[in-house]
């Protein structure tokens, strides 16, 4: 190696991408929208989106209104207000998923090719393999994929009536915590055909069989990972969050640090760090983040090997609640995490700075020395 | 578009072996970090990582449900970015040969805590690597930037070991006179 390959292997230490967990989670769904868009099934998928929007248009321009582009004030950005009737086709957004008006025509706004707004009627949408957003006044459903279910919006505002038939959906309202509304298809076992019903003719006389019924929907499923977290089965909730198609971690500070607890307290502290992360930098103002950021930096310095990101994320914690019980242990953490990163100025730089501000510290016999 | 991705290394054995099922989000989580670093080191240019990263997981995506060896992973993927990358990097270089290439900003490309002299050597030795062909530019950059051993460039490469060491001696001459250094 001559001396500039040498100089340059030491630079590139410094050669990282900024990859942070937004950066991380964008390219994530560009990912899936081009998956969904290259395969021939969606290609043909898309072709027929635009055949059936160009039948819609035609029958109902034909029969009512056409539909109207409208500006929408507050983005900008024009979208496609539809009318549907219940014999109409069903209508297939961008995205795959189909919409359909079920007991009464239906008005709708398409706003992009994965997020519909409902003005009015019962439909039933059914999702694609890809994520779906449904706002219905001032709710906001967020659709699993494969999800299916019917809504319709009710006389308040902010009051909706919702049946779940498979899938997961999330309900968002201001101000209120997220519900989620699920329900499975239970597929029969080999073993177990489903019972045959017969028919008999009806016989003068005698009594008229019970008329059918739908069976009741499944309860909600004991095996939801933040149950197993809540309960502390750690284990098992971090499988069902790797291995459950259906399982969501939603972007709130609740639900990401308990996936975070089940990735680390099942031994698998590096798939915390994408969770912790989000809270730091997503939910900065929430009482979590630092505890959050906190607990980053520990799992960087004890389990990761990576005491340089350890030092920063430390070093948040301070920043985000400089009076907080956790920031005097957060600065001493910072000052011995530079310290084991081969960074002596920063070290020393962070000890002063504990010295000062926690003289009589319980961590300064820890500190002191890296001063030296 | 044909499917140029190198394809799973294959099993090894019996199905007791351990092995674990191709899971594309799954290895998105964990090794997502990995590949845009070492797309960074290799194009330089970090508006092209995102593209980057998407292609390699897409091939991933195409594999999906295979069962691999958990050791064969890391570096399959390596594998993947690496010819990926390579891809990129000859488009760039037609693009050039006809002026529709814009300049790197590449005193941006490292980390705040490196020093000037070291931000500016980094830039200087990209700008002389743009003017290297992809099949130079790639090993020297494997080797001396990511610090990869020669079988591993070899085989992400796709070439014999002989030849990946007489192009990291070839490309290492050309920088040293583009750079003035001896």
């Amino acid at each position: 190696m001559n001396e500039l390959e040498r100089q340059v292997r030491d630079a590139s230490t410094h050669l990282e991408p900024a990859w942070t967990e937004r950066r991380a989670h964008d390219t994530w769904c560009a990912i899936e929208v081009r998956r969904a868009r290259r395969t021939p099934r969606r290609l043909v998928a898309l072709a027929c989106v635009a055949c059936a929007l160009l039948l819609a248009a035609t029958v109902l321009w034909l029969r009512d209104a056409p539909p109207e582009a409208v500006d929408s004030p507050s983005e900008g950005a024009q979208t496609v207000e539809l009318r549907l009737a219940p014999h109409d086709a069903a209508l297939v957004l961008g995205n795959g998923a189909t919409v359909q008006a079920v007991s009464g025509p239906i008005s709708l706004t398409v706003l992009a090719d994965d997020h519909v707004a409902l003005n009015s009627g019962q439909a039933r949408f059914e999702a694609s393999d890809a994520p779906l957003v449904v706002r219905v006044g001032a709710t906001e459903l967020q659709v699993a994929p494969e999800a299916i279910f019917r809504v319709v919006p009710a006389a308040h505002a902010s009051d909706l009536e919702l049946s779940v038939e498979q899938g997961l959906v999330t309900v968002i309202r201001d101000g209120a915590p997220p519900e989620t509304h699920s329900a499975r298809v239970e597929t029969p076992t080999p073993q177990a055909p489903a019972p045959r019903v017969t028919h008999t003719d009806a016989v003068p006389g005698a009594p008229e069989p019970p008329p059918l019924t739908a069976p009741t929907p499944p309860a909600p499923s004991d095996t939801d990972w933040r149950r197993l977290a809540d309960r502390g089965a750690f284990d098992q909730a971090f499988e069902r969050l790797r291995d459950d198609d259906d399982a969501r971690v939603r972007n709130t500070p609740r639900d990401l640090m308990l996936a975070a607890d089940a990735a680390r307290l099942s031994g698998h502290p590096a798939e915390a760090v994408p969770w912790l992360t989000r809270v730091v930098d997503e939910h900065a103002t929430d009482a979590r983040a630092p505890q959050a950021a906190f607990t980053l930096g520990r799992l960087y310095l004890e389990s990761l090997g990576e005491p340089r990101r350890a030092a920063e994320a430390f070093a948040r914690v301070g920043a985000l609640a400089p009076s907080s019980p956790l920031a005097e242990d957060a600065l001493a953490r910072e000052a011995q995490a530079w310290h084991a990163a081969h960074r002596p100025t920063e070290a020393r730089s962070a000890a002063r700075r504990y010295l000062e501000r926690y003289p009589d510290g319980r961590r300064r016999s820890a500190v002191e020395p890296l001063l030296e | 578009m044909v499917d140029s991705s190198p394809h799973l290394p294959a099993t090894a054995g019996t199905l007791t072996q351990a092995t674990t099922t191709l899971d594309a989000e799954a290895l998105y989580r964990q090794y997502a970090r990995y590949v845009a670093a070492i797309g960074l080191r290799l194009l330089g240019r970090d508006d092209e990582v995102d593209d980057l990263v998407q292609d390699v997981f897409l091939a991933v995506h195409r594999q999906r449900g295979h069962h691999v060896e958990p050791d064969a992973v890391r570096g399959w993927l390596a594998t993947v970015t690496v010819r990926t990358a390579t891809r990129k990097l000859r488009r760039r270089q037609l693009k050039r040969l006809v002026g529709l290439d814009a300049v790197g900003d590449y005193e941006q490309l490292v980390s705040r805590d490196a020093s000037p002299e070291q931000r500016a050597l980094l830039a200087r030795v990209y700008q002389a690597l743009d003017e290297l062909p992809p099949r130079l530019r790639v090993p020297w950059t494997l080797r001396h930037v990511e610090g990869f051993k020669l079988a591993e460039i070899a085989d992400a490469c796709d070439t014999s070991l002989a030849t990946i060491k007489r192009r990291i001696a070839t490309a290492g001459n050309a920088l040293q006179q583009r750079l003035g250094t001896s």
